[in-house]
Formats: structure tokens, C-alpha cells, sequence
């Protein structure tokens, strides 16, 4: 864990904002530095940014419209061509543009993606954070729970209580937040015991400042770097559950363009039309895997200690 | 030791318990649990006196006692649709996805051990750097559709193994090779970097300058030391390999508990729900247990009293 | 080096290990018996077969116990299973003229006596799901040990199809009664060919072949009805040489299967048709509990007639794979003569008019240039039969395309019949899969049922059903059919879309198989190929 280490306790007292003001840039310049230093962080960032901008710019680059079915076109081969226009990856069972709904569908792992880890994320640190500072029985309460939840494994509890609470896009992202807030807690519960003792906090109580503000001033920049780095990895996760729940048909409405459920439609035909569940498939891995390669980059940047650890 | 053991006993006690909390109200999500539970068909008579027949009626806190009481007998009540108990359902389909389990650990295990540590003893080499690749695709994979993509290269094109159910021994290979290969992504990266810490480390120096030879050192102090940080994340796999049977049994159509789980969750099957949640999170609670008693046999130099 | 004996080691391991467990799963093929194992899409219900009236079940429940009279196989009339000859010896009575030796296959006799038992349970249980196709019996007689008097109220015309309806199974008065109805549908006993020997909850129920059949002994040794709800599945399977027949092959697997040497494609309809269940009410019902407030455009006749005119019936039944068009709710197995009197292709095409549902859309009052349409919801399950969510995909495009709001909402299979159309929980449309028998499709539009589900009423439309299901003489019951039909389709509260097709694959090495007009898949005829 980085501590940011102040020189001396009077510095404490007038931490934020006094030291120099480096101009606006300064940080994205360091950011892509270092980016640049790390072929793997690097084509993690890649991915991400060009999976968000498939997203945001969707209609405007797909070659088709993702919901046109064209019967006298159905089940084609990739690289199939008729008077519309190329269908790079083939077809599906409606004469849809397999490419275009991959496109299209890239929209809601995103949104879900980062929702729900942003939920989750935010629970999870206020969580940690009042666990680990109170310590005593809200943290034994906070820490039980934790316990129960990580003890079931986490698509199956996600599962089961969409069967409970039906499907829908807001429901979905919901769920995956409501339920993943476990793995933050757990993580700045212990970074915060590790900060806590540490002599500019006691100086910081020292000097009567109050417990809400020494928590915000002092104990969040050190633990939020955790939080960051395991937020890159859970929107992997996050991914990943999205399209299990679409594919067993529990996780959007049916009619959502989305990989999961691309795979669920192609799996009917899988004896014939192969393209229908291998692309969708291969969006998938690449996403996640992006997010996986910049969550590793982060960890690296962000935290030393943990560097070369899984 | 024994204090220990104690200690992370009456841990796993109270989880057990905080998990029947969930699995309790995670039915009540949604308010009253008949809302659930009753077919649309259902007047409002017939739905009161299911109310009366389940309890649903009692106070919350009354409610969970009797629940907690009937769930330590096995007792969850009765499935709606099988009309049978829903304990005995599930424990129909628990060695299917036991046996499943199994056998993908131990292919993740004897894939993640061997590539973990070549590639942290040949660091940097193009194998490290395979391995590494193999980990990350691995992991990154949705299991679901690896199977898929099995079933159309060895069902479908070649036609040598059966990609459904469980009605011949083969059929248990691809669920495994499913589910083994994203275990072996998650177990190999943490093979190599804890071999790669170990290596690190001034008694394996030691060793070498005492004039050990590589292999005796690797087997038998770097390994050795390098086991509890994998006997740990294998422990904490298993839970991902448990979920991922889930989805792996619908795509095989292996008639295991995670298949009966979606089954029964598309009709509302509460009970059956309920009892294979808790035996999920039960199984899962129990291999952590003995990861964590594993620790102290592996470990001599750790105390723990 | 250790790494290599070690993977050695290791690699052997994992052999022992999955092996030794492996052999302890039992092996189902034995070279001896014949086996034919068939791909079963549904869930399957109890075994006591009148409660249920779930088709699928019943290819089940046929192999096991006999009824009265059968639906022969090749569609012409009926073959005697339990009864060897019966007559209809007055306006009222039909005489049944049981098999001599007749017993269950736990040894209980199968007589008159128990024949009137079974009778008697499935018209006075009304918690059957069958209870209301069996109350056209006003009484059953016990002539002698082998003679059995069947008593309609009134003369009826679909007597020998509905006797050997779903309900019709006879199952043993004594065992039944002494083990009780629930142990009962988990070891039923039968008098059919086959015995049930082993089942698996949901997953595998097996057949074998009974020595004391009056008919003789079945070729096909075991008959096993193997679970698979995927159709992908289904078709791996039967590549992969683990089941012998398919009920329906997704389209772009047939060309592929028809060409494996070893398989046969076979397609017969399956007397199941795809409609569109429209909601007309809004004050009683079941539907009304879980959408109490709100007002369905489609209880305006001229936008029910709308979404009727605005459907392509062809474009749909090319979308579901293989089917036939109709406007009237008439399947190809059909007790009232020849289907091509009622499935014009000419009326069925002419029927799809664009311009006349806009016309319809407009006179019902919605401003369509404003594009202020009526929205409806159109309910439809991911799979059930065969294509119905790409089903329902085209036809919300194509109300869509004369002016309606479609909200289409296609739920998981399970939870759809479970939540909709069991539940009745229609909003405005739901796409459905309904049978066709004649003697019961007045009797859902009858103001008895539609008054408390939907709380409408035609007053003449009724008296006609009424008139039809006590018509003996043909000619004048196809005159009043032609009335009945100007109704179903101008009153259009359910819309047929077209009959189904099973598009079937079979290992057509080992067997000879020749599927049932009736669409069910039931194998007490299969034979082994020599």
C-alpha cells in the first residue's frame, strides 16, 4: 500500500491545497507517460476507450441498423453481400447484422459495466471505510455480513435474486451493484486499519479535528487507490456476470440487443450457424480482457507493494 | 493450533448462520414471498391459505426462527412444481455437480501447477510469456461460451464427443475441459508469482549455495513455500468454480444442482432455490474451512496459538 | 527434470481418477435390447394423467396405459385398445365391448367396473385440468364384466374423439386407491405396452417393453424419453448417435441433417397452431387482478380486426420455420372433413390488408398521421413450439408498420406459461400455441367462459356452438360451421396465424419410423429396421 508520507505533522494541519499548484495537465501527461512505458496497459486503455467509443458512437459507424431483419437473408456466412450492403459477420436467425448488433450491443456492457461497479464501488468504500475507522460493532456487523455474502458464490446469489426480482436493464444493474459492494468493503476495511494508526492521523485527532473530516482529509486519498484498482477488476467481473445472467435469460429484457443474449439466440442454431455465437463470444473476452489488463496496469502504478501479485 | 481451529470453527459458525439470514430474506426481496410463490392462477382465497400454510402470515422474526429450525433438519418444504421435498431434489443432483467440480479442479490444478512454475523459473521466456497469455485469455473468457465453442469443434465438426448430459462417461469431459481451463487461468497466475517470490527469497539462495542442485530446491523448498498462497486462491476458486458450474450445466445440460437451480428459478420454485443456495454457500464455507486448517500442515513455521 | 515426471505423474493421476470415477456411472447401452431414446422438449408433469393436460406428458402416458379407443395413427377414425369393438346403439349410448383377460400390469383386472371408475374421476374432479372436455358424459353403465354403456346428454358428434381424449387413460381403481394419488404418479402401473421402470425428476423416464400387453410384446425394447429443452442440443445429440429422434430441427440444420447418412428428416404437422390471444375485457377475469386499471385498445373491435388484417400470415409462417397459413383455427388432423375446405391460400392471402387496418385503425379514432396509434403490448415466449420470439419480433414490426405502438416483451419460456398464458395475465396481445379439436373450440367462446374471462358475450354466436357439438348429420354441421367461422374470424379475439409443422430428424439406420397425424409423439408402433 502507498502511503503518502507527510514530512512533518505541521504540514498536516494545512494539508489540502497547500502544496504547489501544478497546472491541470500535469497529472494526464504522467498518466500517459506511463501508459506509453506499459505495452499491456497500454492495449488495455486501447480496448477501453474503443469499446466506450463504439458505444457512444454506435449508430453512427455500424454498416447496418442493428434491429433491420431481412428474411430472404437469414443464417448467412460472414462476409455474405447483397443489395444492402456487406454483412461482415454474417447474419442471424431475422437477417440481422451480426457485426452491427455487436456494435449495438457494446452499449449496455458498458452502461452496465460502470453503473454498477460505480455503485458498488461507493457502497463498498463508505462500508470499509466506517468499518474500519469505528471499528468495534459496526465492523463486526459490516464484517459478518461480508462473510455471509462472499460465501455464496457471487453469480449464483446474483442469479437466484434476479429470479426473485424479475429482469429489466435498471433491475440488472441494481442487483450487480447491490451485490458486489462486498469485495471494496472487505479490501479498505483493511487498508484503513493499516492507515489508522499511523502518526499523522493520531496528530490529526491531536489537534481536535473532527472524525468525518479526518476520515475524508486524511484516510480516503490513502485508501482509494485500493478501491480503484479493484474497481477496474470487478468491471470485468461486472461484464462477465451481465452476459451469463442475458444468456440464461435472466438478465435484460428479451428484445435488448446484448452479447449474452446474441449467444443464447446463436446457441439454437450453433449446428450450423457458428458466426452467430463465436463473434459475440469474442467481444466479450476482448472487453474483459481490456478491463483486466488495465486493472493489472493499475495495480502496478498505483501500488508497488502489490506489484507482480494476481 | 487447536485454539485456532476452534476459533475459525465458531467463525464458520456464524457465517453458516449470516448466510441463512440471506438466503431467508433474499426471497422476501420482494415483499411478501406468495407474491413469489403463488401461480398468477390463484384467487385471493387460495392465496391466503397458502399464506396460512407456509406462515407467511407470523411475524418476520417468528418466521425465521421456524425456518432456521426446519433448515437444520434439511427440511426447506416442499418443491411447488415436483411436488416432492425440495432437500431431496436437490441432494439428487449433488453428486452430479460435486463429481463436476472435481474433476475441473484437479485439470485446473494439473494444468496451473506445472505452466505456473516453468514460467516463473523462465522468466521472460516465450513460454512465460504464452502462459501468461493463457491466463489472461482465461480468465478473461466467458466459461459459457468456451463450452460453446467446444460443442461446435468436437460435437459439431468432428463429432467425437457428446455435448449433453450425462448419459455417457465422455460426457463429463468438455463441462471439465470448460471449467478446468478457467481455473487453470486464475491458479497459474498466482502460481508464478508466488514461485516467483519464493524464488526470491534468501533461503532458496542459500540453498543453491550450499550446493543443492535446481530441482531439489524447486521441489522441495520453493514449492513447498509457494503452496499456501495457492492452497489459498485455490480455496477462493473453487467459489467461482461453483458459479460457474451453474451456467456450464445449463450450457451441457449436465443434470447437476445448477441446472435444477435455473430450472427452478424460471418457474419459481422457491424452496428448490433456498436449498441449493445453501448448499452452495455451505459447500463452498466448508473447502475454506479446510483450506484453512490445510495452512497449518503446510506451514510448520507458523504458530497458532 | 521434476517437471516432466511430475506432469507424467500428474496426468496419470487425473486418468486414475476420472476413470474409476467414471466407471461408477452406470452405462445405459446394452447390445442386446433395443433402445430408442427420444429428445423430449418439454417438463413433464404427473404420470396420473387426467390431472394434467399437458400435451407433451401425454406421449408419455400413452405408452403406459390404454384408453377405450385411440385415434389411429394414419388419421383415418379410431382403433380399439382396451375396448376390442364398440357401437353406438342409440342417439345417447355407446356400447363398449371390452378385450377378454384383461389386467394392469400389477395384476389388477381391468373390467367394465373399472372403466366406470376412471370415467366417473375425470367428469366429477373439477381440479383436473381435463374436468371440463369430460362433461359431455351424462352417465356411465356397467353392462356386464366386459360390456360398458357410455351416456352423452346429447347426441354428439365428436363422441369417438373426445372419448379417447386426454382423460381417457385407465388407471388402476384398487393400486390407485391404496397407494394414493401422490406415490401414484411416481410408480404408476399402466395396461399400455410399456412399463415405467426408472425416472429421473424433470430429466430421464424410462420404458420397458411388458411381456403381458394384450397386443403382444413391442418391438422396441426400451422406449426413453430423454429431456434435452434445447433444440441445439437435441440435434448434437442425435449426430452424436445419443437420442434417435428430434420433434424439430432449427432451420439452418436441416439441409445438414438430411444429408447424414443414417438420419431422416420426416416433416407431419403437429396440430398446433400459433395464435395471437387477444384481451377484450377489462372488469372480470384473471388478467384483471394483475392489470386492474388499465384499458386495452384492443377492446375495440376494429382494432382487433386491425392487428388480424395487418398480419402477413406467409411472411410469419416462413419466419417460424415451417407451417401453414390459416384465418381459422382448423389443423390438418380434423374430424370435420378435408382441411383445404377451410385453409384457402387465396382467403388467407387476401385476408392481409395494410391499408384496410389503417382504414380500421383510423375509424376506431386514432390520429395515425399524428402517429398517435393505439400502444398495445404483445407478450411472447422465447421458445416454445418454434420460433416465437422471432415471431413475435415480425409481427410487432408489422403492426408497427400500420400504425400501432407495439411493446414487445418476450419472457423466459418457463415463467412465461407460468406468468401468462396459464395465468391468463394478457395486457393487450399474447402470441400462444392452441390446439384445434372441434368439439371444444365453441366451448372457449362461449359466454359461459368468455362472460367470466373476459366479460363479453355474443348471444347468437353461442347458440350456434351450442347447435354444432349436438348436430349428428354432417352436412348440416358444416352449415352451421360456415356461421360459426364468420364470428371466430370478424369477432377476431383470438387470432390464428398458421399450423405447425414438427420438422423431424430420426436415426433412420436402426429405425423405421412413421410420425402421427395427430402430431404426438408416442412409439407404441415403432419397429426395429431389419
Amino acid at each position: 500500500m502507498s502511503i503518502r508520507k507527510p514530512a512533518t505533522t505541521a504540514q498536516i494541519a494545512t494539508l489540502p491545497g497547500q502544496v504547489e499548484r501544478a497546472p491541470w495537465y500535469r497529472p494526464v501527461q504522467r498518466f500517459l507517460a506511463a501508459l506509453g512505458r506499459s505495452p499491456v496497459g497500454l492495449t488495455g486503455f486501447i480496448i477501453i476507450v474503443g469499446i466506450m467509443l463504439l458505444a457512444v458512437l454506435g449508430p453512427a459507424i455500424s454498416p447496418h441498423d442493428p434491429l433491420d431483419n431481412n428474411l430472404r437473408a437469414r443464417f448467412m456466412p460472414p462476409g455474405f453481400a447483397n443489395d444492402s450492403g456487406v454483412f461482415l459477420l454474417g447474419t442471424d436467425q431475422l437477417g440481422r447484422d451480426i457485426l452491427s448488433r455487436i456494435i449495438a450491443g457494446s452499449k449496455v456492457s458498458v452502461v452496465v459495466g460502470l453503473v454498477s461497479v460505480l455503485i458498488a464501488g461507493v457502497i463498498g468504500v463508505v462500508l470499509g471505510l466506517v468499518a474500519g475507522f469505528f471499528g468495534g460493532m459496526v465492523d463486526a456487523v459490516i464484517m459478518r455480513i461480508t462473510d455471509g455474502l462472499l460465501s455464496i458464490p457471487f453469480i449464483i446469489l446474483v442469479i437466484a435474486i434476479s429470479g426473485v426480482v424479475g429482469s429489466g436493464l435498471v433491475t440488472l444493474i441494481l442487483i450487480l451493484g447491490l451485490t458486489g459492494w462486498v469485495t471494496y468493503a472487505r479490501v479498505i476495511r483493511g487498508e484503513v486499519l493499516k492507515v489508522r494508526s499511523l502518526d499523522y492521523i493520531t496528530a490529526a485527532y491531536a489537534i481536535g479535528q473532527r472524525r468525518p473530516l479526518i476520515i475524508l482529509r486524511h484516510i480516503l486519498p490513502n485508501v482509494i487507490s485500493s478501491g480503484i484498482i479493484l474497481a477496474a477488476t470487478q468491471v470485468g467481473i461486472t461484464i462477465l456476470a451481465e452476459s451469463s445472467l442475458s444468456f440464461l435469460g435472466l438478465g435484460v429484457e428479451a428484445t435488448t440487443v446484448t452479447w449474452g443474449l446474441m449467444l443464447a439466440d446463436g446457441r439454437q442454431y450453433i449446428n450450423s450457424a457458428w458466426w452467430m455465437t463465436t463473434y459475440p463470444g469474442i467481444a466479450i473476452t476482448i472487453t474483459v480482457l481490456g478491463a483486466v489488463f488495465f486493472g493489472d496496469w493499475l495495480r502496478d502504478v498505483l501500488d508497488p507493494n502489490m506489484r507482480g501479485r494476481s | 493450533m487447536r485454539k485456532f481451529i476452534a476459533t475459525r470453527l465458531v467463525y464458520t459458525i456464524i457465517t453458516v448462520f449470516m448466510v441463512s439470514l440471506i438466503v431467508f430474506f433474499m426471497v422476501r426481496l420482494r415483499g411478501d414471498p406468495i407474491a413469489v410463490m403463488a401461480p398468477p392462477t390463484f384467487s385471493e382465497e387460495q392465496v391466503a391459505r397458502m399464506r396460512t400454510a407456509w406462515g407467511f402470515d407470523r411475524p418476520v422474526g417468528e418466521q425465521y426462527v421456524i425456518f432456521l429450525q426446519k433448515a437444520v433438519t434439511g427440511d426447506f418444504g416442499q418443491s411447488i412444481q415436483a411436488r416432492r421435498p425440495a432437500m431431496e431434489l436437490v441432494l439428487e443432483r449433488l453428486g452430479n455437480t460435486y463429481l463436476l467440480s472435481l474433476t475441473s479442479a484437479l485439470l485446473g490444478l494439473v494444468i496451473a501447477l506445472p505452466l505456473g512454475i516453468i514460467s516463473a523459473l523462465k522468466r521472460n521466456s516465450w513460454i512465460d510469456f504464452l502462459s501468461t497469455v493463457f491466463a489472461s485469455v482465461g480468465t478473461a473468457m466467458p466459461g459459457f461460451w468456451l463450452g460453446l465453442m467446444l460443442i461446435i469443434v468436437f460435437s459439431v465438426n468432428l463429432r467425437i464427443l457428446p455435448a449433453f448430459g450425462a448419459l455417457e462417461p465422455a460426457a463429463i469431459i468438455m463441462p471439465t475441459i470448460t471449467l478446468g481451463v478457467g481455473m487453470a487461468a486464475r491458479l497459474s497466475r498466482i502460481t508464478r508469482s508466488a514461485m516467483l517470490e519464493v524464488m526470491n527469497q534468501d533461503y532458496i539462495r542459500t540453498a543453491y549455495s550450499k550446493g543443492l542442485n535446481r530441482r531439489s530446491v524447486v521441489v522441495q523448498h520453493a514449492l513447498r513455500n509457494a503452496l499456501i498462497p495457492i492452497v489459498t486462491i485455490f480455496g477462493l476458486q473453487l467459489g467461482w468454480l461453483l458459479g460457474g458450474s451453474v451456467i456450464v450445466e445449463s450450457v451441457f445440460s449436465w443434470p447437476g444442482l445448477g441446472r435444477l437451480m435455473i430450472e427452478s428459478i424460471n418457474v419459481r420454485d422457491i424452496t428448490v432455490v433456498q436449498a441449493g443456495l445453501l448448499w452452495f454457500a455451505l459447500s463452498f464455507i466448508l473447502i475454506n474451512l479446510a483450506v484453512d486448517v490445510l495452512y497449518v500442515f503446510l506451514d510448520p513455521r507458523i504458530q497458532y496459538d | 527434470m521434476a517437471l516432466k515426471r511430475y506432469l507424467r505423474i500428474s496426468a496419470v493421476l487425473l486418468v486414475i481418477v476420472l476413470t474409476t470415477v467414471l466407471s461408477l456411472r452406470p452405462l445405459s447401452a446394452q447390445d442386446e435390447v433395443t433402445e430408442f431414446v427420444f429428445a423430449h422438449p418439454g417438463p413433464i408433469r404427473t404420470m396420473d394423467a387426467p390431472v394434467t393436460w399437458f400435451g407433451s406428458t401425454h406421449w408419455l402416458t400413452n405408452l403406459l396405459y390404454d384408453c377405450l379407443i385411440w385415434r389411429a395413427a394414419d388419421g383415418n377414425g379410431y382403433v380399439g385398445q382396451a375396448a376390442e369393438r364398440w357401437e353406438n346403439i342409440d342417439d345417447l349410448t355407446w356400447r363398449f365391448y371390452l378385450r377378454e383377460g384383461l389386467t394392469f400390469q400389477n395384476g389388477e383386472v381391468l373390467d367394465a367396473e373399472a372403466v366406470k371408475w376412471n370415467i366417473d374421476r375425470v367428469r366429477s374432479r373439477e381440479d383436473f385440468l381435463v374436468y371440463p372436455q369430460w362433461q359431455f358424459v351424462a352417465d356411465v353403465v356397467v353392462v356386464d364384466a366386459l360390456t360398458v354403456d357410455v351416456i352423452t346428454k346429447t347426441p354428439y358428434p365428436y363422441f369417438e374423439y373426445d372419448i379417447s381424449f386426454n382423460g381417457c387413460q385407465i388407471l388402476p381403481p384398487d393400486y390407485l386407491e391404496e397407494v394414493g394419488e401422490e406415490e401414484f404418479a411416481r410408480s404408476p402401473v399402466g395396461s399400455g405396452p410399456y412399463r415405467l421402470v426408472e425416472f429421473t425428476e424433470s430429466d430421464r423416464y424410462v420404458f420397458e417393453a411388458w411381456d403381458g400387453y394384450w397386443g403382444g410384446r413391442p418391438e422396441v425394447d426400451r422406449v426413453i424419453y430423454q429431456v434435452i429443452p434445447e433444440q441445439s442440443a437435441q440435434v448434437a445429440a442425435l449426430l452424436a448417435g445419443q437420442v434417435d429422434l428430434i420433434p424439430t430441427v432449427p432451420v439452418p440444420d436441416r439441409e445438414r441433417l438430411g444429408a447424414t447418412d443414417g438420419l431422416s428428416l420426416v416433416t407431419e404437422t403437429s396440430n398446433r397452431m400459433h395464435h395471437l390471444y387477444l384481451r377484450v375485457e377489462t372488469e372480470t377475469g384473471a388478467m384483471n387482478e394483475t392489470y386492474p386499471d388499465y384499458q386495452p385498445a384492443t377492446l375495440d373491435n376494429n382494432v382487433r380486426l386491425a392487428i388480424s388484417h395487418a398480419l402477413d400470415r406467409s411472411l410469419l409462417a416462413e419466419v417460424q420455420g415451417s407451417a401453414s397459413p390459416r384465418l381459422l383455427r382448423v389443423c390438418s388432423y380434423y374430424p370435420e372433413g378435408a382441411i383445404e375446405a377451410y385453409s384457402d391460400p387465396a382467403a388467407v392471402a387476401d385476408w392481409y390488408d395494410p391499408e384496410l387496418a389503417r382504414s380500421l385503425l383510423i375509424e376506431a379514432g386514432f390520429d395515425l398521421d399524428a402517429g398517435a396509434g393505439p400502444t398495445v403490448y404483445l407478450d411472447a415466449p422465447v421458445f416454445q413450439f418454434g420460433g416465437e420470439k422471432e415471431v413475435a419480433e415480425i409481427a410487432a414490426a408489422m403492426l408497427e408498420e400500420v400504425g400501432f405502438n407495439v411493446e414487445l416483451n418476450v419472457m423466459d419460456s418457463a415463467a412465461y406459461s407460468e406468468q401468462i398464458t396459464s395465468g391468463g395475465n394478457n395486457r393487450d396481445i399474447m402470441l400462444t400455441t392452441l390446439g384445434c379439436a372441434p368439439s371444444l373450440v365453441p366451448s372457449f367462446y362461449q359466454c359461459e367462459w368468455t362472460q367470466a374471462n373476459y366479460n363479453v358475450c355474443v348471444p347468437e354466436w353461442d347458440a350456434i356452438g351450442e347447435q354444432i357439438t349436438q348436430t349428428v348429420d354432417p352436412a348440416a354441421r358444416l352449415a352451421l360451421w360456415e356461421q360459426w367461422w364468420e364470428y371466430y374470424v370478424n369477432y377476431a379475439q383470438t387470432i390464428t396465424l398458421y399450423e405447425i409443422d414438427n420438422v423431424m430428424a430420426y436415426n433412420s439406420a436402426e429405425f423405421e419410423f412413421t410420425p402421427r397425424k395427430d402430431g404426438w409423439f408416442t412409439f407404441r408402433d415403432l419397429k426395429v429396421r431389419q
